[in-house]
């Protein structure tokens, strides 16, 4: 029988503050189900902050950047090259992957208030903004309405005693970690796990994530280093 | 001439050309400062000025020496104000022979003939707007923090509003300052130095954001909460400050020999701003009331759902 206890990562976080159509992610559908008992930690809660807050300093800077080139009377016939044009070339200026697909996906997916921004007044620019910037806030709101410190009776327990780094608590499970996975964030954010089921949970838990590259295709080796600990994608807990 | 007498020089000249005249030492600092952005690049008057961008505006160690020199000489005193605030003026009459550097001898009457020795602030906020290096600067200093200072001042503990009473509390002043924190942040300094500060920045705006609607809606801890927005946003604009003066833009060349000092000062600043927004954060997120879900329009649900399909991609 699969764990009751679940730990979110940032991923399964972040997907489940909107709802999805059948083609894309599992994750808010894997939130709508109940009979778990569902768990994080502080570290995953401020990197889903720090995710919305990327989200937003990107597209109000992009934003920024495009109203400023184009001209100021745009062909209306020409407009949607004219955006991607300059979109291209804001995006070659993006170190971040996960920046550059945040970028992309936003312009593909609201083309449209971006045409009406171009040729619109500033005050359809501002209110354009604002709306992005609600849209964010609105995803802050909802992920401290789910996600509440050290509350037992909140949708996912938000665990505030995780140590900052595992070098002096769990030292050989982290040298083990960092020899698969190479990647000390995700590192720290599983070790979270094991010390929330070790200190705090003390059954099986499972860790939940979409995290293919560094968690999903270690998860033998995860499994055999920290026991208690199940790897598990949010869609196998679907029913039928 | 060697570079104290020509700073030296240049200080007695704004007591020459209005010997009245009672200044800061911060006043001193940003009419020479002045003085010598007005002068032609090739002037060699320039580089016995050398600024570097801090705190309270560009600042020079080397006018700071001076002027102790001055005070040391019996040129100048120190007068303290019934506020408690230092101010500068002349001790004795100063002779007609110093008219050496012309050029910067006349562009120093100019600006002291025009400012006003008892309200500074315009003269250096302009001087922000004028020559700060980033367009940050301006914006965050002289916009966001002096408006959200003199709001903290305008609202003191114990001040109650209807806003309180009502669902969609309107308050313009707030709406104002939360506009200029966003867009201090599509302005911040792009450059490898100011990595960790944007991240935390951006980590204070989410913070403030959540803040400001407490503000707005004026609850119990409004005044607690602005307080410590206030704060924080100030702590933040100090870390800025050790930060700026080491890029090439934010000092002049005299000072590269201190790169590695002030580098280590940054650090230790980015350090304690990490905590300081952590703690800024925490205590934000334990004061949010809980609401109601937001009912997000379709445009609102749109916005996020392209945004995190493309993270997730």
């Amino acid at each position: 029988m699969a764990p009751l206890h679940h730990f979110l990562d940032t991923n399964i976080l972040v997907g489940s503050r909107i709802e999805w159509d059948g083609q894309h992610h599992h994750t808010h559908r894997y939130l709508q189900q109940d009979g778990f008992l569902r768990h994080t930690s502080e570290r995953v809660y401020k990197e889903c902050t720090g995710v919305f807050g990327l989200f937003r300093r990107t597209i109000t800077k992009y934003l920024n950047y495009l109203l400023k080139s184009l001209p100021a009377s745009p062909d209306p016939f020409i407009l949607d090259r004219t955006i991607r044009r300059l979109t291209e070339r804001h995006i070659l200026l993006l170190k971040n992957e996960k920046e550059k697909n945040v970028l992309s996906s936003f312009v593909q997916q609201n083309m449209d208030d971006l045409r009406n921004c171009a040729l619109g007044t500033e005050q359809d620019r501002d209110t354009f903004r604002q709306e992005i910037i609600d849209a964010i806030k609105g995803a802050f709101d909802s992920l401290d309405r789910d996600c509440r410190p050290d509350d037992p009776s909140a949708p996912v327990v938000c665990y505030t005693c995780c140590p900052e780094n595992y070098d002096s608590h769990l030292p050989d499970q982290k040298s083990a970690l960092i020899t698969v996975i190479g990647y000390e964030p995700d590192i720290l954010v599983i070790l979270d796990a094991y010390f929330i089921q070790i200190h705090r949970i003390g059954e099986e838990v499972s860790l939940v994530t979409a995290d293919k590259a560094h968690i999903l295709n270690n998860r033998k080796k995860i499994e055999e280093t920290l026991p208690g600990i199940t790897i598990r994608e949010p869609g196998s807990f679907f029913i039928g | 001439m060697l570079q104290s007498e020509v700073v030296s020089h240049l200080i007695q000249q704004i007591y020459h050309s209005r010997p009245d005249l009672k200044l800061s030492k911060r006043a001193v600092h940003k009419i020479l400062f002045k003085v010598r952005t007005a002068l032609p690049e090739d002037d060699p008057v320039r580089k016995n000025i050398p600024f570097y961008w801090y705190n309270f505006g560009p600042y020079s160690e080397v006018v700071e020496a001076s002027i102790d020199t001055l005070k040391a000489n019996g040129i100048l005193r120190e007068e303290e104000t019934h506020r408690g605030n230092s101010l500068l003026m002349l001790t004795t009459n100063l002779t007609d022979t110093l008219n050496v550097l012309e050029e910067a001898s006349a562009i120093v009457e100019r600006i002291v003939r025009n400012i006003d020795p008892y309200h500074i602030e315009p003269f250096v906020n302009q001087i922000y707007q004028d020559d700060a290096p980033y367009e940050f600067m301006p914006l965050y200093k002289v916009d966001f923090l002096n408006l959200f200072e003199g709001y903290l001042k305008s609202h003191p503990v114990g001040q109650i509003t209807l806003n309180r009473y009502i669902e969609d509390a309107i308050n313009p002043q707030i709406d104002r300052l939360e506009h200029l924190i966003y867009d201090c942040e599509v302005e911040l300094v792009e450059e490898p130095l100011f990595e960790e500060f944007n991240d935390e920045f951006t980590s204070y705006v989410s913070g403030a954001g959540k803040a400001f609607d407490i503000i707005r809606k004026d609850e119990d801890n409004a005044y607690t909460i602005t307080k410590s927005t206030f704060e924080a946003a100030d702590g933040i604009w100090r870390t800025f400050a050790k930060g700026v003066r080491i890029l090439d833009e934010g000092h002049d060349e005299y000072y590269d020999n201190k790169l590695e000092q002030w580098e280590g000062e940054y650090r230790s600043a980015i350090s304690n701003m990490i905590s300081e927004v952590n703690r800024f954060n925490r205590n934000i997120r334990e004061s949010v009331r809980p609401t109601n879900r937001r009912n997000a329009n379709d445009r609102s649900k749109r916005i996020l759902s392209s945004l995190i399909e493309g993270y997730l991609s």
